[in-house]
């Protein structure tokens, strides 16, 4: 029997929670919510060293009864996909914590509650090896997330909340038809590595293909389903907003490697074309909505849509270097791009304005902020030495190796990503000092600094040795390859867009 | 004698009732005869616990389903009996009566569950629904609740003269009303096509579709649910439905599978349009009680996907969602009475302000209701879908999927409310302790069951 490391990591969020629900006093409230974080993170640190990286097998495995009357069961595993998430979820969440530390200051006891159970539920899907228990933490997710966006966001949050739900459940209950079909398919079983070896008949794998990867599509979010994301990032609390970049936008690609390639790869062939042009058109209209932008949170959020296209285009790839550089760029974006949000949230704090045109000449008084803002900035745009860099570059290869003019969209992308972020930067680091947020404005103190310090160094840690990274996952993405992607099946399936185009 | 030891528990529970009423004349302390009725549910329910045996030729008969049903059924009269005691708007001096018309309508349904035969049914039906009538008009000096009884009534007798004419019909065709013959001499083909037999069924559809407020015939739910008192209006939600749902499922399953296409073919059509229109007049209803009732229509709707799969599969799926019903329904109609005007919709803007607990418990319900995971709601849909696709009926259960969705819309706008509007209007609590602690208990069964679902689920 080996010791339930899982487990643990799922099981001391909900205890954090149940604790804090008999708290009073707010600054308890908080440290407890920090101390269970951090102990959940330190908790999670033992997968990365003991992960045997040379294996595709699942690890740390633990599986009970649960449902016995269904063959439902209560099944947990990593394998070298999603190692690297539950890691990042840890991380997100002490970073999450420690960013509402001021900035939240009503209902202070529900907030830290719906941050833990949030933790839970995202873990919990990557995690799951029964479909079942994967279904039931992603749409728990819905809960504590909605009320994050809708009791603690900006002035619109109401509409932002609601319409994040229904998108979201929308897109994901007809996966719950599908997940059934499955079970009675697969001879009564919702065991996830059992349902993969199934051989599907073309039909149905069409049927479920699109019901599933709707739900997915909707989470990433893919084009065009992408408008509750920029509506939930704005309204949402900072922490709110970096959970939503940091891991639940992951969530979306992670469900088509779990679930949507391996289980039915001949409809993903069919589909990928498709996908593909999606992923293309979503970093290109992503960037350039995102150059129209005059609310700091609103570009980000916009540039997560085009940042999360070059994950789609990586893993539509169907190359092990474009998937790498795929799951590499989601951990990327969801270092870099939460860094962003929390440098929005802590400036927010103190001006309590999100319009670009209220700042500017923030160079010369705020030189902490500014130097963590050049940064991140550069990150983001995938300067070399930086984490971004290295996902994007994996990721085009994989695309011109697919098909060149793929390749050559994308390019694209990073030209007008460069160009929003430097124009941004420019607008908010020089010129004048606005006189609006003049006496209101503070540089960063030694929390904030903290907080920001880790996923610096990650950036950099990434930059320099991605190999480290890429080697956890390598094993898994080429077993996957391998065994349902056969290069013979890629050559042989015309896709018939790239055919036109040709 | 064996006769009488097979419905002794139902006897015994109506003499319990018949002494209620009359030590109601000498008595006047409400919680000495809730104590009494708790008492003779609690002892009926391990009575018939004990019992496995059918009697008048197999016309009726206690199995585990039976005594699974009947112990939801009492188990809601006591949660209702419960949160009553504190009702003040139920006068003192006809609280005896009150508790009897509850114990009697108890009997009734215990006889539809255990029925196997179409007169039995009937009797149960009509025992339940006399007494309901008096109970949703019993705030006497209050307009609507007469207007609940009122209507309840008149719809009510209506319903039942109709299933009294379909028996006559099925008599007329089969020559017997028990389920087990009735499938029997169905097997031959002369049943099949003679119209009688097929305009009694129809009978009894409607009388079923009016009894559970099946869409079209659900015009009295709305009215009567806001109208009866909370402590009723959530009885009548649950426990009837509980009663209607097993005994006819049985009618319809146990007899009718020689011939189950064309009745399958009108439940169809019935649950979707009970799915369809149920969640869509819940959307725009201001009234919370009213908002209820119709997402009850609703999940009859669901339900009918278990009878019309057509298996013991389907009815034991039915009896799971009729218990994960019962708990979340029991619950958010148990905070709707705590509150004053605990019916008015604006009654809960900013509710998490004033009282962060109860909202809490309240979104638990409301999200169990929306069949969001981990709340037992979730698990009881889940169960169904699972037997209605393992039928093959995928299309239907995507409808249900699409409503589901479509529910989601008024269940979270009290969630919205609660959590994300200003208080306007003064809200109260006007409860016991006691009745909070009853709640808090269901919401904490409402996640329980939702995580281990395998605790009720055999």
């Amino acid at each position: 029997m080996n010791f339930p490391i899982l487990s643990l990591i799922l099981l001391i969020p909900v205890i954090g929670a149940i604790l804090i629900l008999f708290m009073k006093n707010p600054t308890l409230i908080k440290s407890t919510a920090m101390l269970v974080a951090l102990i959940d993170f330190f908790i999670s640190l033992p997968l990365w060293f003991l992960f045997d990286k040379n294996s595709h097998a699942m690890q740390f495995v633990e599986v009970y009864p649960w449902i016995p009357f269904i063959n439902a069961k209560y099944a947990v595993g990593v394998d070298g996909i999603s190692v690297l998430f539950v890691l990042l979820s840890t991380l997100i969440t002490v970073i999450s914590v420690s960013v509402s530390w001021k900035a939240i200051d009503k209902k202070v006891k529900e907030f830290f509650i719906m941050i833990l159970l949030m933790e839970t539920s995202m873990i919990g899907v990557f995690v799951s090896l029964d479909l079942l228990l994967f279904y039931a933490f992603w749409e728990a997710m819905l809960i504590p997330m909605f009320l994050l966006i809708g009791v603690w966001g900006g002035p619109n949050r109401v509409y932002a909340s609601i319409k994040f739900v229904l998108f979201t459940f929308a897109g994901s209950v007809l996966m719950l038809v599908s997940i059934l079909v499955l079970y009675f398919t697969g001879g009564h079983t919702f065991d996830i590595l059992e349902l993969m070896k199934l051989n599907l008949p073309l039909n149905m794998q069409i049927f479920l293909f699109i019901a599933f990867t709707l739900a997915f599509a909707v989470k990433v979010p893919m084009f065009p389903l992408h408008t509750w994301l920029p509506d939930a990032h704005t309204e949402a609390p900072t922490a709110g907003s970096v959970i939503l970049a940091g891991v639940l936008l992951k969530l979306g690609a992670y469900g088509f490697l779990r679930f949507s390639m391996p289980f039915f790869p001949e409809a993903t062939m069919m589909f990928l074309s498709l996908l593909q042009v999606l992923s293309v058109v979503a970093i290109v209209y992503g960037a350039f909505v995102t150059l129209k932008q005059t609310d700091l949170k609103r570009l980000i959020a916009y540039s997560s849509v085009s940042h999360m296209g070059f994950v789609t285009l990586g893993l539509f790839t169907l190359t092990q270097i474009g998937m790498l550089g795929g799951i590499l760029q989601m951990i990327n974006h969801g270092i870099v791009t939460g860094a962003l949000f929390c440098l929005v949230g802590m400036i927010y704090e103190r001006t309590h304005t999100r319009q670009i045109a209220d700042y500017g000449g923030l160079k010369p008084t705020l030189p902490i902020f500014i130097l963590f803002y050049t940064f991140f900035t550069l990150a983001a745009i995938g300067l070399p030495g930086t984490n971004s860099f290295m996902g994007e570059f994996l990721i085009l290869c994989g695309a011109f190796l697919r098909f060149i003019p793929l390749g050559a969209f994308a390019v694209l992308g990073i030209i007008l990503g460069t160009t929003y972020m430097i124009w941004l930067y420019y607008r908010v680091a020089y010129g004048n000092l606005n006189e609006k947020i003049k006496d209101l404005i503070y540089d960063l103190g030694p929390r904030e600094i903290l907080t920001l310090v880790p996923l610096l160094l990650l950036v950099l840690y990434i930059g320099f040795q991605p190999g480290v990274f890429t080697s956890y996952m390598q094993s898994s993405v080429s077993h996957l390859i391998a065994t349902k992607f056969s290069s013979s099946m890629i050559a042989h399936t015309t896709l018939p867009l790239v055919g036109w185009l040709r | 004698m064996m006769m009488f030891k097979v419905i002794a528990p139902e006897l015994f529970l109506i003499a319990c009732s018949i002494f209620i009423f009359l030590s109601a004349l000498f008595i006047k302390n409400r919680r000495t005869f809730s104590i009494l009725a708790i008492l003779g549910l609690l002892i009926t329910g391990v009575w018939k616990y004990s019992l496995r045996a059918s009697i008048f030729n197999s016309s009726f008969s206690v199995d585990s389903i039976d005594v699974l049903g009947s112990w939801i059924i009492i188990l809601i009269a006591i949660y209702v009996i419960l949160i009553s005691i504190d009702d003040v708007a139920i006068p003192t001096t006809s609280y005896g009566e009150f508790l009897t018309l509850i114990l009697t309508s108890v009997v009734g349904m215990l006889f539809m569950i255990g029925s196997r035969d179409l007169i039995i049914l009937y009797l149960g039906l009509e025992t339940l629904s006399l007494s309901l009538y008096i109970l949703c008009s019993f705030y006497r000096k209050d307009k609507l609740s007469s207007e609940a009884g009122l209507k309840y009534y008149l719809m009510g007798t209506v319903a039942t003269a109709i299933l009294l004419y379909g028996i006559a019909l099925i008599y007329g065709a089969t020559g017997t009303t028990d389920f087990y013959n009735i499938a029997k001499s169905l097997s031959y083909a002369k049943v099949l096509t003679d119209p009688m037999f097929i305009v009694g069924v129809i009978a009894v559809i409607i009388t079923f579709s009016f009894k559970s407020s099946v869409i079209p015939f659900h015009a009295w739910t709305p009215d009567t649910y806001q109208g009866a008192p909370t402590p009723i209006t959530a009885f009548l939600a649950t426990a009837p439905k509980t009663a209607l749902l097993l005994a006819f499922g049985r009618f319809f399953i146990g007899s009718l599978v020689p011939i189950w296409v064309e009745p399958k073919t009108v439940l169809i059509v019935l649950s979707i349009l009970t799915m369809v229109g149920g969640n869509l007049l819940a959307l725009s209803q201001e009234n919370v009680k009213r908002m209820l009732a119709f997402s009850s229509v609703s999940h009859v709707g669901y339900m009918l996907l278990g009878i019309i799969v057509g298996t013991q599969e389907g009815l034991s799926a039915i009896l799971t969602y009729l218990i994960a019903y019962a708990i979340m329904n029991l619950g958010a109609f148990g905070v709707v009475f705590m509150l004053k005007n605990g019916d008015d919709m604006s009654t809960y803007n900013g509710l998490a302000k004033r009282y962060p607990y109860l909202a809490g418990i309240m979104m638990i319900f409301m999200f169990s209701l929306a069949g969001i995971p981990p709340t037992v709601g979730f698990i009881a849909k889940f169960q169904l879908f699972l037997a209605a696709v393992n039928a093959g009926f995928t299309s239907l259960v995507i409808v249900a999927v699409l409503m589901t969705i479509t529910s989601a819309f008024y269940y979270l706008r009290i969630v919205m409310n609660m959590y994300m509007k200003e208080p306007d209007v003064e809200t109260e609590v006007v409860s016991s302790d006691f009745t909070k602690g009853l709640v808090l208990s269901l919401s904490i069964l409402v996640i329980v069951l939702g995580t281990l679902p395998s605790i009720f689920i055999h």
